[in-house]
């Protein structure tokens, strides 16, 4: 293994992009191996504390793909989901972590080529992004 | 009763209506029999890439109910089989069935492709049906993705094998699980059944008869099912819009309505869905490729569903899609380039040609074959467009007694009511075989549950799937990894995980090294989870002491380039699923008991069928109306079929209801409070006798709607004005209507307040002007309209009223008609858009077509059912398409006007349906509660109740304590509440926090990732 | 209940920085309802915390906890041993929850949260200062509506001059917040109590607010000493 693969965690709702992810396995489709699958119920079921705890055991990279904005299996809960990572999105910021390094999806499971494309996308955006996670913070702060 | 009844019945048609009737019924007590003629159950919604009017995912709605169905106990799938007879009487019928052979066992078949892989056609040739032509397959495929069964099927129509015998035959050997079998032949077979559901659906219409669009001869002219496929992700193209002919994305999309509908040399009839795909067809492609720029070209926007106007709207006005109101006679292909030539008539009403990139052709549903062959074998009656025969009160009865029929079989429908007929051809099954439900279905029994204490031991089993997983994945390495993790205590590769003797092996396993947790590395959990779940239950472990890692789909088959990556990823995947397994804790699943009884409240049509449906099936059932009558007047009913007794229909159910020993009419009565949740409602009725507290499973809200009471057009200020439904009685009691001219005006204060389609206006005023002409031929009548929404064989009527001389005159929505009074003559006043000028009418007699209102009542019924309404007033349900009688509340149901305006048939579908629905309740005497929901800690609430104002369903209440607390029957699981508890007092079971964060931080443990 | 705010990441990393052990403390009652100061956001403080300094070079050690309520030495107690081997302290209470572990403990106990004023729930998500603890209540006769806390210059005699014709108040920006006296008009007319509008109030007695100095309550007979 080189060390130099950056490492993603990829939060799915059960309903879509967990199932696309396996579209895109039936379908054969290639995408780096960087990207490692947690299971949720619903993207509601993200915890903003997920995030930085991903972060903080070392992630590179944090995907969170909910389904369909108004095709939310319990109604809402990609819309909490959302809602979540702008503001954590935010947070990163400040604390000197890049912010593309988190994104949020809206994908159904009839989209294995998307999520496979997601996968290839974040890969290569964190690879283009300074080696380390902790970009050095801007002057006069922290 | 005396009578043997069985408890089997057989549904043919493996489409979205029946599956819903399978499910239905499989889940209420009776063993089903789903008889599909193609390899996979599936039917046309599985080709759907979204569906109108929210733009859902097709397939994201229906692959769960395929896997439920796939997996229920109480239903055999039997593919690749037609129905060739069927005798005996209701109750008590042998269906005899023809089964082509699949040549492929579905129960070794992994569906790994390998023997597609290595079929002699190296390149897939053969059309697929499941692209519509526009993908290829080999002559061994399998159906879809997502298919169930999933498993292969061989083609012996394209396989050399079977062509001329001389066949390498590499797929045998390919076959790593022996699962291929060329000697298998046809199948001639007979099952005892209580009664049979017909739901073969419907063909798209052959766009090559309508040869002036040059389908089949023109690269760039596609029918609407084919577009479909090119927007699907999983289509041929991947999603992405290119021309057949060069492979460029086009520019200029065309949709041409009615293709083979409405046109008397094709179909007469409206094909009822085409307007609204069309539409649909328009924003998706529009949102694949902003640059495509679509036009619609229609006779009639038919946008008469819920929610369909305002997707109407959003296209015209969010995504640019170009509406023209114009029949298209001719395509004609310019060679050169493959463009399409497109000659029309614009709104300022001269003829234009324009040049369009692709066109997709909007093609109308025509009965199919096979269900006209159904028909044929089982002695039904087709109507004169070879539908099924079908009676206004009975929508889903066929002519035999005890074969039911459903869907696209009994006439042009969308998905919601398709669903809502195979709900209620469910419903009325039910009732019919009450005596004999339970007789075919098993409970399984298993060993009681053993209590794990001490640490975790937990046993790994890394899954070889053949070559699917350790083709690329060094699964020894992983299965060794694994026995270096904390907590593991036995780690071991299988061939295949799933296999019968496996299975067992695991069980022994279990019981051997006492394992109190088992992690199973294979394929997603998805499709095999439940079945893993169960064999562990069955070793005495609760089935949440269970975790599965996708090492195949998310690992291997997406990996195969970079085999070294995918095995490290593999064990990462495994440590991080071992390291969760660590934290699980077996869950409780409680038996609650329902209370046998149904609350039905409104006494109209709607609830005076639904009310019979359940008392039929056996249910006590509350019918509760706030007026002195049930059914009082025909107040709802807007639109009563010309020729159909109506009153004597409401004479025969007001005297079975009366009379059934199993209803408790209420009138008079309110309901005062509602307490408790699904399968244990409490309420408390006020009526004449004072206040009553019942106790019951359901609730079945059945309010209908009413007429709407305008302001305009001098109603109500002159005698000589009319609403449609006055106009009614008048011909139908009395006075005899003098009137020589007459006016009607439809849509009538539809505006932004009132934005939807009420979908009887249309056909009553047809059918009030035909009985009008009947009185006197020499009546002038004008109907003025906006849209013409005449959809299925109301088309007919439509035609007929206008070969009798009414004449119809559009005008835009912008411009209205006028009533006023000159002196003591009435002058109505409007810009016909053809003649493009404005019309003058001295009518003596204007009618007005108002459409229909919401019961008030609901607003408060909403309060006390917790259940919410939409900005007009009407409930909202839980799934409009897959759940559309449902509230998201479970255990309350919607039906009646209460929930949609609709025709009498529609209604009465709706009604059993819902009736149906709420008796797979009350037929399971009790329901499970718990396994994966969420749960308050109560010494860490704070009662802020962020948990009760988020929670989509309503689960959270506060209690005695004033502190938080979740209806455990009520939650669903998806963990809103526990992620934004800002006392962290809250976890969902399976995905509690430290499970989560123990996967977290192992995934990327930095020793134990140099241990790799 | 009280109202609160996080204060700004870059402000609580500036407090830290002399610390390398800190316990992160939370208060589950008002600053968890109005989700500045619960134990979710200890967590989702603590986290950011320790990504922010590890990328310092300076890894920072956090226990994280949360109690009750800060504001009685009885919830804190259990904590104490922990408290005394930390550098410092941050607490996630209100002001009272500061004070009240620093009279308590010999530790430096820095606030994270900045305490804003006494709020109710408008919706989620929204809170909104409605009372004003001014120590001497009129709402019975302003209709329930305190134009102390509610008019942005506690005027105790009808509208000032920069009522908005829509009724809004000239200070909110666009026209976010109604005057208090259109509300208290309204309410007034719906109690059929507009008389109440022809009493004037006199100069407001402002000792029994802020502006006569800290307050205390004392309540004799629940005195256990003496």
């Amino acid at each position: 293994m080189t060390n130099s693969e950056p490492k993603i965690v990829a939060f799915c709702c059960h309903y879509c992009a967990f199932a696309a992810a396996d579209l895109a396995g039936v379908l054969r489709l290639k995408y780096p191996p960087n990207v490692h699958i947690i299971r949720l119920p619903c993207t509601g079921k993200l915890d903003t504390l997920y995030i930085l705890k991903a972060f903080e055991a070392g992630a590179d990279g944090v995907i969170v793909a909910g389904c369909l904005e108004g095709g939310c299996h319990f109604i809402s809960g990609n819309l909490r989901a959302k809602k979540r990572v702008l503001a954590v999105k935010g947070l990163l910021a400040r604390i000197g972590i890049a912010p593309e390094r988190l994104e949020f999806f809206n994908l159904s499971s009839a989209q294995g080529d998307r999520f496979a494309q997601i996968a290839r996308e974040m890969t290569e955006r964190i690879k283009s992004l300074s080696s380390s996670v902790l970009t050095p913070l801007p002057e006069g702060k922290g | 009763m005396s009578e043997l009844k069985h408890g089997a019945v057989a549904v043919v048609g493996g489409g979205i209506g029946g599956i819903q009737a399978t499910l239905d019924l499989a889940d209420s007590g009776f063993y089903v029999y789903l008889i599909e003629e193609g390899p996979a159950i599936g039917g046309r919604m599985a080709q759907l890439d979204k569906t109108f009017p929210t733009n859902d995912c097709a397939m994201c709605m229906l692959s769960p109910k395929l896997v439920e169905v796939g997996r229920h106990p109480n239903v055999q799938i039997i593919t690749l089989a037609s129905v060739e007879a069927l005798e005996g009487q209701p109750g008590n019928f042998r269906i005899t069935l023809r089964q082509r052979p699949r040549y492929v066992d579905i129960t070794r078949c992994i569906a790994c492709g390998r023997c597609i892989a290595s079929c002699v056609y190296q390149d897939a040739k053969f059309p697929s049906e499941f692209d519509v032509g526009l993908g290829k397959r080999k002559p061994i495929y399998i159906p879809f993705p997502q298919a169930v069964p999933l498993a292969a099927v061989v083609d012996p129509q394209t396989c050399i094998f079977f062509k001329s015998g001389r066949c390498p035959q590499n797929c045998l050997q390919a076959c790593e699980r022996g699962a291929l079998d060329f000697t298998q032949t046809e199948r001639l077979f007979s099952l005892d059944v209580g009664a049979v559901i017909l739901a073969p659906g419907f063909e798209p219409y052959d766009a090559r008869l309508v040869g002036e669009y040059g389908f089949g001869r023109y690269a760039n002219v596609l029918t609407a099912p084919q577009f479909e496929r090119l927007l699907s992700a999983s289509g041929p193209t991947m999603g992405k819009v290119l021309r057949p002919s060069d492979g460029k994305a086009p520019k200029k999309v065309a949709f041409i309505h009615c293709v083979g509908s409405r046109d008397l040399r094709h179909q007469s009839y409206c094909s009822a869905v085409c307007c609204m795909y069309a539409t649909k067809e328009a924003i998706v492609a529009k949102e694949h490729d902003h640059a495509i720029e679509p036009t619609i070209f229609y006779i009639d926007l038919r946008a008469y569903g819920k929610g369909f106007e305002s997707l109407v709207k959003r296209a015209r006005e969010e995504h640019g899609v170009r509406y023209v109101r114009s029949m298209i006679s001719q395509i004609i292909e310019i060679p050169e380039t493959k463009n399409l030539l497109i000659r029309y008539r614009d709104d300022s009403g001269s003829v234009r040609e324009e040049e369009f990139d692709l066109v997709v052709l909007a093609v109308g549903m025509r009965p199919s074959t096979k269900g006209q062959e159904l028909a044929r074998k089982l002695s039904i009656e087709l109507n004169q467009h070879s539908f099924a025969q079908t009676s206004v009160f009975s929508p889903v009865m066929s002519t035999r007694e005890g074969v039911f029929v459903t869907g696209a079989f009994t006439g042009p429908k969308d998905i919601p009511e398709t669903v809502i007929q195979a709900s209620a051809a469910a419903a009325a099954v039910a009732a019919l075989l009450a005596p004999a439900r339970g007789t075919r279905t098993q409970a399984k029994q298993y060993p009681e549950e053993l209590v794990p204490d001490g640490s975790p031991r937990i046993g790994v089993f890394v899954c070889h799937c053949g070559s699917n997983i350790a083709g690329v994945v060094d699964v020894k390495a992983v299965a060794e990894y694994a026995k270096t993790l904390p907590g593991v205590v036995h780690a071991e590769n299988v061939l295949y995980t799933c296999s019968q003797d496996n299975l067992k092996h695991m069980k022994d396993v279990i019981r051997e090294k006492k394992l109190n947790r088992v992690v199973v590395a294979s394929c997603t959990p998805r499709n095999l989870a439940a079945l893993f779940q169960d064999t562990i239950r069955e070793a005495g472990l609760n089935k949440f002491l269970f975790e599965m890692v996708n090492i195949r789909e998310q690992c291997s088959w997406v990996h195969s380039d970079q085999p070294e990556r995918a095995t490290e990823k593999a064990k990462s995947l495994v440590r991080m699923g071992v390291a969760k397994a660590r934290e699980l804790k077996p869950l409780s699943v409680q038996s609650v008991r329902v209370a046998p009884a149904a609350l039905v409240l409104g006494g109209g049509l709607s609830g005076m069928v639904a009310a019979l449906t359940l008392a039929d099936s056996g249910f006590e059932t509350h019918l509760v109306e706030k007026s002195s009558e049930l059914w009082r007047d025909l107040q709802e009913l807007v639109c009563i079929p010309e020729g159909e007794d109506v009153q004597g229909l409401r004479a025969k159910l007001l005297r079975t209801v009366r009379t059934h020993p199993q209803i408790r009419v209420h009138t008079n009565t309110t309901v005062k409070e509602i307490s408790g949740f699904v399968g244990n409602f409490s309420s408390v009725l006020r009526g004449p006798q004072g206040e009553e507290r019942i106790q019951h499973g359901v609730v079945i809200v059945a309010t209908e709607a009413y007429e709407h009471k305008p302001n305009e057009y001098l109603y109500g200020a002159d005698a000589r004005v009319l609403t449609q439904r006055e106009l009614g009685r008048a011909l139908t009691e009395g006075p005899r209507v003098r009137a020589k001219t007459i006016v009607m005006i439809q849509c009538v204060e539809r505006n932004e307040k009132r934005p939807y389609c009420s979908r009887i206006c249309c056909a009553e005023a047809i059918k009030n002007a035909l009985a009008l002409l009947q009185q006197d031929p020499n009546r002038q009548i004008y109907v003025l309209y906006r849209e013409m929404i005449s959809y299925s064989f109301l088309e007919d009527l439509y035609r007929r009223a206008r070969d009798s001389g009414v004449i119809f005159i559009h005008h835009d929505e912008q411009s209205l008609p006028v009533v006023r009074k000159e002196n003591e003559q009435i002058v109505v006043t409007v810009r016909d858009t053809r003649l493009r000028q404005e019309v003058l009418i001295k009518p003596d007699l204007v009618v007005l077509s108002t459409g229909v209102v919401p019961d008030p009542y609901n607003e408060e019924l909403s309060r006390l059912l917790k259940v919410p309404l939409d900005a007009q007033g009407f409930f909202v349900e839980a799934h409009i398409k897959l759940r559309p009688v449902d509230c998201t509340s479970h255990g309350i149901f919607l039906c009646g006007g209460s929930h949609a305006p609709g025709t009498i048939p529609e209604l009465i579908a709706k009604a059993q349906a819902a009736a149906g629905r709420a008796a797979i309740i009350l037929s399971k005497g009790q329901l499970e509660a718990g396994g994966i929901v969420a749960s308050v800690d109560q010494e860490k609430c704070t009662a802020c109740l962020t948990c009760l104002r988020e929670c989509p369903f309503g689960a959270v209440f506060i209690n005695e304590q004033g502190l938080a607390e979740i209806e455990a029957v009520k939650c669903q699981g998806c963990g809103i509440c526990a992620a934004d508890c800002p006392a962290k007092a809250i976890q969902l079971g399976q995905f509690e926090d430290i499970q989560e964060l123990r996967m977290l931080e192992e995934l990327f443990h930095p020793e134990r990732m140099s241990a790799v | 209940m009280i109202v609160a705010d996080q204060k700004p990441i870059e402000e609580i990393l500036q407090m830290l920085e002399p610390y390398r052990k800190v316990l992160f403390l939370g208060c589950q009652t008002c600053v968890a309802v109005c989700m500045a100061g619960g134990e979710k956001e200890v967590g989702l403080l603590a986290a950011a915390v320790r990504l922010a300094r590890k990328h310092q070079g300076r890894p920072i050690e956090i226990v994280e906890g949360a109690v009750k309520r800060q504001c009685d030495d009885e919830f804190n107690e259990p904590w104490a041993k922990t408290i005394e081997q930390q550098e410092a302290v941050l607490s996630l209470a209100c002001g009272v929850g500061v004070n009240k572990l620093s009279e308590r403990f010999d530790v430096p106990i820095l606030p994270a949260l900045n305490t804003k004023f006494f709020g109710e729930v408008e919706r989620q998500g929204v809170w909104a200062e409605v009372c004003a603890g001014c120590g001497n209540c009129i709402l019975h006769l302003t209709g329930g509506i305190c134009p102390i806390a509610r008019c942005a210059k506690n005027l105790l005699n009808g509208p000032c001059g920069g009522v908005r014709a829509d009724g809004t108040c000239e200070v909110a920006q666009n026209g976010s917040r109604p005057c208090a006296w259109v509300m208290i008009y309204e309410r007034l007319g719906k109690l059929n109590q507009r008389q109440n509008l022809e009493n004037i109030f006199g100069a407001k007695d402002w000792s029994s607010d802020r502006h006569g100095g800290p307050r205390k309550r004392i309540r004799e007979d629940m005195l256990l000493e003496g």
